[in-house]
């Protein structure tokens, strides 16, 4: 089956923005969830420029932007996504 | 700065250490690089050690630098000195070595109670007919005379000249191994090996390797000062180092050549710049997603760059690193020392700096202050150019 993809935004905004802990994400994902997902730094998707886009830090689950990421947000769409 | 028309790198470097006990060394190594392309070297050894040998030391330096940045006569310089200090048997005497290096080679060096210069050519100690040597001899206000050895060679590439201080080849006097102390035959034969082992040493690892031998012969308890300037005239390392997207957009593809037709080490500063370029030269750009030691954003990696960081915020950190460098040597960990590490180890620097701004970095409601990208590197630039003695360019994109 094929993972689904995490792609958190590693730009200079996102990361003081609390993008910093979500390198962390693989660290906090539940078992069941770890060897469904696979987590990708990208360096910029430029969101922050973008309309009516939301806060940074942004990430992508999927073809889902979560924005204002933390972890815990992270992990909810992640479970949301698969199921 | 031209360096067009300078065929290669004149790389000047020193190390020093201080005599066991002292509280500051009698010698001082200065160095710099003149507006008209000239490379003046100045190496002071102080009567003694501590703190009045250091200020003679470094009033002595100063006098110098000032006299040869004038393009006055050596000579005079040293007179000067001379008439100030007293010479040899004064209180308040010093020796002195002085190399004025012009932007195509041509070698000038005076002498006052100094250790005679080594040349080293094709990697062995060279003293044959392409130098040239006098003696300039002065009379001071006291009525005493004093003698300059003057030297003049055209400088070849791949050759080494090593400036060096008393306590150098005095080092290891008195031991079994060294009775006689290294002397200059024994550092001569050292450096030769050290060539031989690695004919690229850097001018800095030279001049260090000289001081920590001299150490080890004072059994790591240095009996004076010990102090060694290195120059290398060598094939330039270039470094491109691109950061921030272009102002116009449609100077995206000009960047990404910049990129593609370079010819040395490249480094990419800021993730919309790498991407820019991953898009136009069609390759593929990974994060290395992993906490560093440095608290930076993650590097990335894509074929062709040697390093990819985050923009700004690294630029900074990198800023404050050669801010406080005091040397070329910088000992840490991190995204922002192995940036720091890149630009000091190489000599031709040029810079294409994409001046579009993200205005999200300027909202006053960040809990970070973000500085202006081209600030940042044209300050970057300045500490290269003026502390460190690196060719720069920069291009605005």
């Amino acid at each position: 089956m094929e993972k689904l993809t995490v792609r958190i935004c590693t730009g200079t905004l996102c990361y003081i923005m609390g993008g910093a802990e979500l390198q962390l994400l693989g660290d906090y994902l539940p078992e069941s969830l770890a060897d469904k997902v696979e987590i990708r730094g990208a360096t910029c998707l430029d969101f922050c420029n973008q309309e009516g886009k939301g806060k940074a830090p942004f990430v992508l689950v999927g073809d889902q932007l979560v924005t204002g990421a933390t972890v815990a947000k992270v992990v909810e769409a992640i479970k949301q996504k698969l199921g | 700065m031209t360096p067009d028309r300078i065929k290669y790198f004149i790389e000047a470097e020193s190390s020093q250490r201080t005599e066991t006990g002292s509280f500051a060394s009698g010698d001082v190594c200065m160095s710099r690089r003149t507006d008209d392309g000239r490379t003046l070297l100045t190496l002071i050894h102080g009567r003694g050690s501590g703190i009045q040998a250091n200020v003679t030391a470094s009033v002595i330096s100063s006098m110098i630098v000032s006299y040869a940045l004038r393009n006055a006569p050596v000579g005079q310089a040293a007179g000067s000195v001379l008439n100030t200090f007293g010479g040899h048997g004064s209180k308040t005497d010093a020796s002195f070595a002085v190399a004025d290096i012009q932007a195509d080679g041509t070698v000038r060096i005076a002498e006052y109670e100094a250790p005679a210069f080594l040349l080293f050519r094709n990697g062995v100690p060279y003293e044959g007919g392409d130098i040239q040597t006098e003696h300039l001899d002065i009379a001071t206000g006291n009525g005493q005379n004093h003698t300059i050895r003057l030297s003049r060679f055209g400088a070849l590439p791949e050759d080494r000249i090593v400036l060096y201080t008393k306590g150098v080849i005095r080092s290891g006097s008195g031991t079994q191994r060294l009775p006689d102390g290294w002397t200059r035959t024994g550092l001569a034969a050292a450096i030769t090996g050290l060539l031989g082992q690695t004919p690229d040493i850097s001018a800095r690892e030279l001049a260090a390797a000289v001081v920590n031998r001299a150490e080890a012969n004072d059994l790591f308890v240095p009996k004076s000062d010990l102090s060694c300037m290195s120059v290398y005239f060598r094939q330039p390392r270039r470094l491109l180092l691109c950061s921030g997207p272009p102002f116009n957009e449609t100077n995206d593809r000009k960047l990404a050549e910049r990129v593609k037709n370079w010819n040395g080490t490249t480094v990419i500063c800021g993730g919309t710049t790498a991407a820019i370029v991953a898009r136009e030269l069609r390759r593929e750009i990974s994060v290395n997603l992993r906490r560093d030691i440095s608290g930076l954003p993650p590097t990335s990696a894509m074929p062709g760059i040697n390093l990819i960081t985050e923009g700004v915020l690294t630029l900074a950190r990198v800023k404050s690193l050669l801010e406080q460098a005091s040397s070329s040597e910088l000992n840490g960990q991190g995204t922002d020392f192995e940036l720091a590490r890149i630009l000091l180890g190489h000599d031709r620097i040029e810079f294409v700096v994409g001046t579009r701004i993200n205005p999200q970095h300027q909202d006053p409601a960040l809990p970070v202050e973000l500085e202006l990208r081209r600030n940042v590197i044209k300050e970057i630039a300045r500490l290269l150019e003026t502390k460190f003695l690196k060719e720069i360019r920069t291009e605005y994109l």
